[in-house]
């Protein structure tokens, strides 16, 4: 990794700290703000952001800072999502739950209770309604360590394996575990799919606790990529065979991403069952580890800066999306898919002009921007307004929105927004020059050379 | 080019004896397997009646149909990643695509004109690239077949009601020419790009694709039920008893046995064949030597899309609906490409193999340990075979059943 | 004079703008995703029934419509957008699974909630602001099993479960739980959602030989299942539940459904007296509104959920949640158009609600019609 230029001397290191404690002050005052004067809305908005952040960071781990491309995020996040849920289930819901129809937890796993667990060590101060913020916090270490063996079991083939053989068998694990979860086996265990409602839902929606286990995350995080541990992983990442032969111990540290990712991704999986109030299996769908990719993608792969705006990206547009699934009259949405293509023609051009391919603007693009053009000023003048008036809804157009925002990010600048950069005061200290990394010479040059047509061989192709 | 797959094979010279024990471990393997399995089979019919010969006959005929529907979609996922070495995620959404774009051709047709003419155009611009990849024919003789074939397709869809055949085959075309547009949008800009962002756009096309067909298409459980002799049922006798089951348990392996012929004639008899092989084994090299790549890979994507489309006919006619578009590609999708890796994915024979595997796995391991008694049987794990397979194939032989030496890879 | 007409009118003025201000009441259904088909039945009915009273309290009524597509999360946040935007009260899900973490959210903003289609108890006992127009599964699994052991059929019954569905599971539990104290025997087979291949199943089903089959998921996967059930060789009588009654188990079922057998809401035809008018006349209006869309039980129930909640802001004579909550607790006999509904000293659920029994009946080339046989009830 290269140094970038820094204010030197002891003025600048002042000014940094001060802006950090500056800028930590001003955050702690956002969300007291939203907490007291934003609506119940905002606030939830604001505590998902953190819990995804949460995930989104501990995946960056994996698949940004290592190099592995993991699929299984999703998995780990339900081993920690149950164990949370079901350990933090008030009596009242165990009772209910005992003498339900639906019930198949064994009498051994409604009593597992950090509640029963701190009456019978004889700590009642933990045991009280008071304190069950306490007890949270160990139902949620606990989730997490749970979910880090399980992430031990998935980073062993990650020794035999790489690639794209490995993302695969990710994702086969992270399936399996779901699909387990509601068979006879475990179902003793997670109530079959239906899992249990009425977890204690406080803590998930908190912005204070979801912030809280948010900067805990970032922390740690940013520790193990600035440390002899990041370097080592960042070491995997660009060339294996170098780092191994550096002295780097591969399997320890490749193991040990697998372990530490899959515990945060615990962590968030307990409070996002909390934020949702019911412990479900549909809540650990293979959609939930697709809006990570997503926003680690946009934000930047193994960017800890660029995976919250990714994150922030995404859960905004998940949350505050619905405007584009309203019903609206034909017109309209025509009007929209000429404006969709004309950007599109734009897009195109865009990048037959970078790569130098001739004719930069293709018939094609001209063709499609001109219908597009004519549609939208048809559409916005009003002309198709009697022919087209039957309203259609636009359903799923939020996550077509997001799909279709990764293509484009893949195409046209993979490395995401922040590319492997963290955000540094620098950037508004001093003209930050930014110089590139070893990856993205790599990559410039593989822009410069062209794809396609005249496409050096696949990197990694050799193994 | 070698994947990591042929890292992973254990090499070197072998002895003869060596060579004749190995040649053998796979049979010897299957007797094994087949022998328990019978084993299992009389325990089952000693403990209840109704476990009987015709019993397992269905189960087996079941299993070769189910196994027939995955070699299909496997054999589209080995070709790509043969050529271009991507696990393409959006095949279980093109393969959703191809069931429902064979949906409205038999059941909405004959369509009006402008609805033809566009559908027309789809078609015979697929059978155009078609026959260009041939080259042995003059432009104005692939401009004339070309034309032809959209007056012929228009006409007929404006004026006649299409049957399963006809609209697996229009489908066919429709499909292919999708994945040829999938490929030009989304993975060419990606050529010899980091591999995990080829397989992250995959991904993101392949949620594309669901949620634009959930907008497209329809949001709940559409029948499929071509006027069809073959959706009608069939019963045959097996040891005095009847086995109840329909006349898709003949259609479809014979479906998929054609396509699989065609499919190795085209890659070992024609020219486009050779250029594919030439591709899959390296890339520049055939780039060098004359191979138009680009055109390979848009080949490649046209017949595994194909493919994907004559399986999703096939699926829609065996159990006769179709689900919502969100979801329907996705469990086969994921099921076909475990088969895939099971029989060695880059492998023709892999795939078909893998997927006629799997089917008997997911079917006639749980007629074998069906509910009886106390023992409340394997179903509910059903799902999990084709994963933790997978797991396994990926452990302990990643190359798959079928080895590199057996292997034609595209 | 002069100045008396000027205030009267300045009053007049601003009791015109207070009555604009309008009264919301959220909706929150399964408009897209799996369950698209009834969640759009049952907001036709919600909208007939505000056509036909748009104003309370000398305030109009805003529907404020949220689609929750299929998912307990985007329930969720539907549930908050109606917190946010102030509403009195939230009608729906259909769902249970929708139901129960919508619940959680409105008991805690004390929002009332009045769901149109959950019958899983534990909607209920989310807390006191939570309602419900249908009967629970408890009561529809107690009739399905005495309405199977009395025909004959219960002697061995095989129970298709969706073990993913809140509702599926509890509807099984609570008929096997009444079949098996009635004598009967029986084993659940378990699918999960978006199912296709029922073959393995099947297979379990064949040492088992069932006298009847009890159907208790949704139409997606029964449209597959059933016609697999039949071609194997299986002509038992097949019971459903009221997830049933949606045209896509005839229509991608096709012959397969003809006499297939389902316990529903009540319709006009198995409703009695006062109730069955009432109804009848509500279709009526419907049909006009919506000639093409289905008239099944969902309808009368997101009808009657509207309609409660108005009589009890009505009652209340405010829209502050917590006095609709005690004016609904009061509610008793209200003339609904799925029958007479009561709310005192129940859980939030009706008491005495009328089931239907229907069948379908599919002809040779695809066509079919709901078939009401009788109205069903506790004995």
């Amino acid at each position: 990794m290269t140094e970038r230029p820094r204010p030197s001397g002891q003025r600048g290191v002042t000014l940094r700290r001060l802006l950090n404690i500056a800028s930590a002050a001003a955050l702690l005052v956002a969300l007291y703000l939203v907490s007291t004067q934003g609506s119940v809305k905002l606030g939830q908005v604001f505590a998902l952001f953190a819990v995804w952040g949460i995930a989104t960071v501990s995946l960056n781990l994996i698949n940004g800072v290592t190099g592995i491309l993991s699929l299984g995020h999703h998995g780990f996040m339900l081993i920690g999502g149950y164990v949370t849920g079901l350990l933090m289930l008030p009596e009242a819901a165990r009772e209910n739950l005992r003498f339900s129809a639906r019930n198949s937890l064994s009498d051994f796993a409604i009593g597992l209770s950090v509640e029963r667990w701190m009456s019978a060590l004889g700590l009642d101060a933990l045991a009280t309604p008071e304190t069950i913020g306490v007890r949270f916090v160990i139902a949620l270490l606990l989730g997490g360590l749970l979910a880090a063996v399980f992430g031990l079991v998935v980073g062993f083939p990650s020794l035999r394996l790489r690639g794209d053989y490995l993302a695969v068998v990710t994702f086969a694990f992270g399936e399996v575990i779901r699909l387990l979860a509601s068979t006879p086996l475990l179902a003793s265990y997670t109530n079959g799919a239906l899992g249990f409602a009425g977890v204690p839902s406080g803590f998930g929606k908190s912005v204070w606790w979801t912030f809280g286990a948010l900067a805990i995350t970032v922390f740690v995080f940013a520790r193990l990529k600035k440390g002899s541990y990041g370097r080592a992983l960042q070491g995997i990442r660009e060339d294996e065979i170098a780092a191994e032969a550096m002295g780097v111990n591969v399997a320890y540290h490749k193991v040990l991403a697998f372990v530490i990712s899959a515990f945060f991704a615990g962590v968030a999986g307990g409070l996002w069952v909390s934020w949702v109030g019911t412990a479900r299996l549909d809540l650990f769908l293979f959609s939930l580890t697709f809006y990570f990719l997503v926003a680690i993608s946009v934000g930047g792969t193994g960017s800890i800066t660029g995976a919250l705006i990714g994150t922030a990206l995404v859960v905004w547009v998940r949350q505050y999306g619905d405007p584009l699934e309203q019903a609206y009259p034909l017109a309209t949405w025509a009007g929209a898919a000429g404006a969709v293509l004309v950007v599109a023609a734009l897009l195109g051009y865009l990048y037959r002009r970078n790569r130098r391919m001739r004719p930069a603007l293709h018939p094609l693009a001209v063709g499609a921007a001109a219908v597009g053009l004519v549609v939208a000023a048809l559409s916005l003048f009003g002309v198709l307004d009697e022919a087209l008036a039957r309203r259609w809804q636009g359903f799923g157009m939020r996550a077509i929105a997001l799909s279709v925002l990764l293509v484009v990010i893949m195409v046209f600048k993979p490395a995401g927004i922040m590319g492997r950069r963290e955000f540094e005061w620098t950037w508004l200290l001093r003209d930050a020059r930014d110089v590139p990394t070893e990856e993205e010479r790599r990559q410039d040059a593989w822009l410069e050379a062209g794809a396609g047509a005249t496409a050096p061989r696949p990197r990694g192709a050799e193994e | 080019m070698t994947t990591p797959a042929h890292a992973a094979t254990p090499h070197g010279p072998s002895r003869r004896g060596a060579g004749l024990a190995r040649r053998l471990a796979p049979w010897s393997a299957a007797a094994v397997v087949a022998a328990l399995a019978v084993w299992r089979m009389l325990y089952l019919h000693g403990v209840n009646d109704n476990f009987n010969a015709a019993f397992f006959a269905g189960a087996v005929v079941r299993s070769l149909q189910l196994g027939s529907l995955y070699a299909l979609i496997a054999l589209g996922y080995t070709m790509v990643y043969g050529i271009i070495r991507l696990i393409n995620f959006a095949h279980g959404e093109v393969f959703m695509v191809g069931a429902f774009a064979a949906y409205f051709l038999f059941s909405a047709t004959p369509y009006p004109w402008p609805v033809a003419v566009l559908v027309a155009a789809v078609v015979a611009y697929g059978f155009l690239r078609f026959l260009g990849f041939f080259r042995v024919l003059g432009r104005p003789v692939v401009l004339a077949a070309a034309s032809s074939c959209f007056v012929a397709v228009a006409l007929a869809l404006a004026s006649v009601r299409l049957g399963w055949l006809g609209a697996m085959v229009a489908s066919m075309f429709v499909t292919g020419v999708l994945g040829m547009a999938i490929d030009r949008v989304a993975y060419k800009p990606l050529r010899g790009a980091p591999r995990n962002s080829m397989l992250i756009t995959a991904i993101a096309v392949s949620f594309f694709l669901q949620n634009f067909g959930l907008l497209a298409f329809s949001n709940r459980q559409t029948p499929f039920r071509p006027q069809s002799f073959f959706t009608g049922q069939l019963t045959f006798p097996v040891a005095g008893e009847t086995v109840f089951t329909t006349w898709m348990v003949v259609l479809v392996p014979a479906v998929t046995l054609v396509l699989v012929l065609v499919l190795t004639t085209l890659v070992t008899r024609t020219r486009l064949g050779r250029a594919m092989r030439a591709t899959s084994q390296d890339a520049e090299t055939a780039r060098m030597m004359g191979v138009d790549v680009d055109r390979v890979i848009s080949s490649t994507f046209l017949l595994g899309s194909m493919l994907a489309a004559a399986a999703a006919v096939m699926w829609g006619m065996s159990f006769g609906s179709i689900n919502q578009p969100a979801i329907f590609g996705v469990l086969p999708g994921i099921k076909a490409f475990a088969a895939a890796v099971i029989g060695g994915i880059g492998s023709l024979p892999g795939a078909v193999i893998g997927g006629v595997l799997l089917g008997f796995l997911e079917n006639f391991l749980t007629a074998l340990f069906p509910r009886v008694g106390s023992f409340s049987g394997i179903t509910e794990y059903k799902d999990t075979f084709a994963f933790l397979a997978m797991i396994l194939i990926l452990l302990l032989r990643p190359s798959g059943i079928v080895g590199e030496d057996l292997s034609e890879k595209v | 004079m002069r100045r008396f007409v000027l205030l009267s009118a300045l009053f007049a003025a601003l009791g015109a703008a207070a009555a604009q201000e309008p009264i919301v009441i959220g909706v929150n259904l399964e408009l897209s995703g799996r369950m698209t088909v009834t969640g759009n039945d049952t907001l036709n009915g919600i909208r007939v029934a505000h056509m036909q009273q748009d104003e309370v309290l000398g305030r109009p009524i805003e529907l404020s419509i949220c689609d929750n597509a299929s998912t307990p999360e985007g329930s969720i946040a539907c549930a908050n957008r109606f917190v946010d935007e102030g509403a009195v009260a939230v009608l729906g899900t259909y769902a249970s699974s929708h139901s129960i973490p919508a619940a959680g959210v409105l008991q805690d903003a004390g929002v009332v909630m009045v769901s149109t289609g959950s019958t899983n108890p534990a909607t209920t006992q989310v807390g006191d602001f939570i309602f419900r127009i249908p009967y629970t599964d408890q009561f529809q699994g107690r009739v399905a099993a005495q309405w199977a052991w009395n025909e004959g059929h219960g002697e061995r019954v095989a129970i298709f479960r969706q073990q993913d569905d809140d509702y599926s599971v509890g509807l099984s539990g609570f008929f096997q739980e009444a079949l098996e104290e009635m004598g009967g025997q029986t084993i659940v087979l378990d699918f999960t959602a978006n199912t296709v291949d029922f073959s393995a199943q099947i297979n379990d089903l064949r040492s088992f030989d069932p006298t009847m089959i009890y159907y208790t998921g949704f139409c997606a996967e029964a449209a597959t299942l059933i016609p697999q059930v039949r071609q194997q060789g299986f002509d038992v009588p097949i019971l459903g539940g009221d997830a049933s009654d949606d045209a896509q188990c005839p229509e991608g079922g096709g012959q397969a459904f003809d006499g297939y057998t389902f316990t529903s809401f009540g319709e006009p035809e198995v409703l009695s007296g006062e109730a069955a008018e009432r109804a009848t006349a509500f279709g009526e209006v419907y049909r006009e509104q919506y000639p093409d869309a289905g008239f099944t039980g969902f309808v009368l129930a997101g009808a009657d959920a509207y309609k409660v909640v108005v009589a009890a802001i009505e009652a209340a004579g405010s829209d502050d949640p917590a006095a609709v909550r005690d004016a609904l607790m009061q509610l008793e006999n209200f003339p609904g158009v799925s029958g007479e509904i009561t709310f005192v000293g129940t859980d939030g659920t009706p008491a005495n609600r009328v089931m239907g029994l229907y069948a379908y009946a599919v002809a040779d080339d695809g066509s079919w019609e709901k078939v009401v046989i009788r109205g069903i009830q506790l004995e």
